[in-house]
């Protein structure tokens, strides 16, 4: 059950399912971390041409900017990790350099021509972008049409969430900052992007005071963001509902969990273990 | 007090050692709370009261007794417990009219895990429910708005949350917080403390 919503999360990008077994997927997560960085020593030690290993120190700089999460309890991903994980969304380039293809674990990008569009990860457009070695395509949902087209749906159904890219957040924000000469009518997109994630803000929050004691929750099209800033205050709310909800089964969290057994142990077994202590 | 704490947790080794909130400091002060109890017998050697003049407690003597140690007496069958003032009548009615503004904090800063705790030992079933509808409604009416509330901490909203409560906001509010300070931007890279510390030199 946890791989599925997992495979949702990551697959689908579309569906998430809030459950109050949040931990175990975190664990999923943080093994994909672990992976990153394993993946990205090992292009270290592979492409050892100067070019490509200029990007990589940028990159494991921003590795370890973000390698141990301040406070596991409070929230289960920073910002910053949430966007370290939008950095591998593939992006459209057009390189003004030739260059070799790169051999990624994750793939092969190249072999790169000035003024061939290639399609790269998002921490490797913005490295190169930096260099002034190409200029990055924005993403076609990045229009200001299909960006008013989603305003208006967010302002109008009220009930349900509009389809946005599962990064929406956080790849705009890396274009703004890092190509916004790239970008048509920058202000204008910015600005529609600001307000969708306003309302759609707005309505997660509305949505919250739906739940009343359920264990599970299904909210559809959040993005990765939206799902990381309500994601400890939900997992705990739920927690307490189930908890409340149910005294048989808050014993048997307990139990699971190695809780204070005390309460529920039968009086019998345990005045008789407690004779000597007693007569003391 | 704390001395016998000491010694009746050491006594059930096996159970505290699979007890994992045995170090958690808010499970420790939600048994602090203090239990109306009825002494079945009557016992030597203990002064629960500091102003009483003999070191002994007679039969049938009321006293209030913090929870942890009413929970083993009760669990020896030498105290009865009854309900605690903050889960009495006066309370229910309150909450009931409306939960979001009854001053839980005051009556039992541990609301809740006080509530799951004591409500087996008395035996009523309604604590439970009373704790979920409480819940519900304060959730609803205080809570979810947590994420937008400007943050104060002296604010009235504030005041009257338990502990648990207070626990969800701070969560949510945090969350809320790290990802504005993403947004807003700052340094973007940060050099890891290793890097930067000298080091000592040895002597």
């Amino acid at each position: 059950m946890f791989s599925a919503t997992r495979a949702n999360l990551e697959n689908d990008n579309r569906t998430f399912l809030l459950s109050v077994f949040t931990g175990i997927i975190s664990r999923h997560q943080r093994h994909k971390i672990g992976f990153h960085s394993l993946k990205l020593t090992s292009n270290h030690s592979k492409s050892c041409k100067n070019k490509t290993k200029s990007l990589f120190s940028f990159r494991s700089l921003s590795l370890s900017e973000m390698a141990g999460q301040s406070d596991p309890h409070i929230s289960l991903f920073s910002p910053q990790e949430i966007e370290f994980m939008a950095e591998d969304e593939l992006v459209e380039i057009v390189p003004n350099i030739r260059m070799d293809p790169l051999n990624f674990i994750s793939g092969d990008f190249g072999p790169f021509f000035p003024q061939i569009p290639a399609k790269v990860p998002l921490w490797l457009a913005v490295a190169l972008k930096k260099r002034g070695k190409c200029t990055i395509r924005p993403p076609q949902w990045m229009s200001i049409e299909n960006l008013t087209h989603v305003l208006e749906g967010e302002r109008e159904d009220q009930g349900a969430f509009q389809a946005v890219p599962f990064h929406y957040i956080e790849i705009s924000r890396l274009l703004f900052d890092h190509a916004r000469d790239d970008i048509p009518d920058i202000y204008m997109v910015r600005s529609l992007i600001e307000d969708i994630r306003d309302v759609r803000l707005h309505k997660v929050e509305t949505n919250l005071e739906k739940f009343s004691a359920t264990s599970a929750v299904k909210i559809s099209h959040l993005s990765a963001m939206e799902v990381n800033v309500v994601r400890p205050f939900v997992v705990r709310s739920l927690q307490a509902f189930y908890k409340h909800d149910n005294p048989v089964v808050m014993a048997d969290l307990d139990s699971a969990s190695d809780r204070q057994p005390q309460v529920r142990q039968p009086q019998v077994p345990r005045n008789a273990q407690r004779q000597p202590l007693k007569r003391r | 007090m704390e001395n016998s704490r000491e010694t009746g947790s050491t006594n059930d080794g096996a159970a505290s050692s699979q007890n994992a909130n045995y170090y958690d400091i808010d499970d420790i002060l939600a048994e602090e709370e203090l239990v109306p109890v009825v002494f079945y017998k009557s016992a030597n050697g203990v002064k629960v009261d500091p102003t009483a003049e003999k070191d002994c407690v007679e039969k049938g003597a009321k006293v209030e007794l913090p929870f942890w140690l009413a929970q083993e007496l009760y669990l020896r069958q030498a105290v009865s417990l009854s309900i605690p003032t903050c889960f009495n009548q006066n309370t229910r009615r309150e909450i009931q009219a409306d939960a979001a503004c009854v001053d839980l904090k005051s009556r039992c800063p541990y609301f809740y895990e006080f509530g799951c705790k004591i409500a087996p030992l008395v035996g009523d079933r309604t604590i439970g429910k009373m704790l979920l509808s409480t819940f519900q409604m304060r959730y609803k009416e205080i809570l979810t708005k947590a994420h937008t509330t400007v943050y104060a901490p002296a604010s009235k909203s504030l005041a009257v949350l338990t502990k648990e409560e207070i626990s969800l906001h701070e969560a949510a509010r945090s969350s809320m917080a790290a990802f504005k300070k993403w947004r807003i931007g700052g340094p973007r890279f940060q050099r890891a403390s290793v890097l930067g510390r000298k080091r000592k030199p040895t002597e």
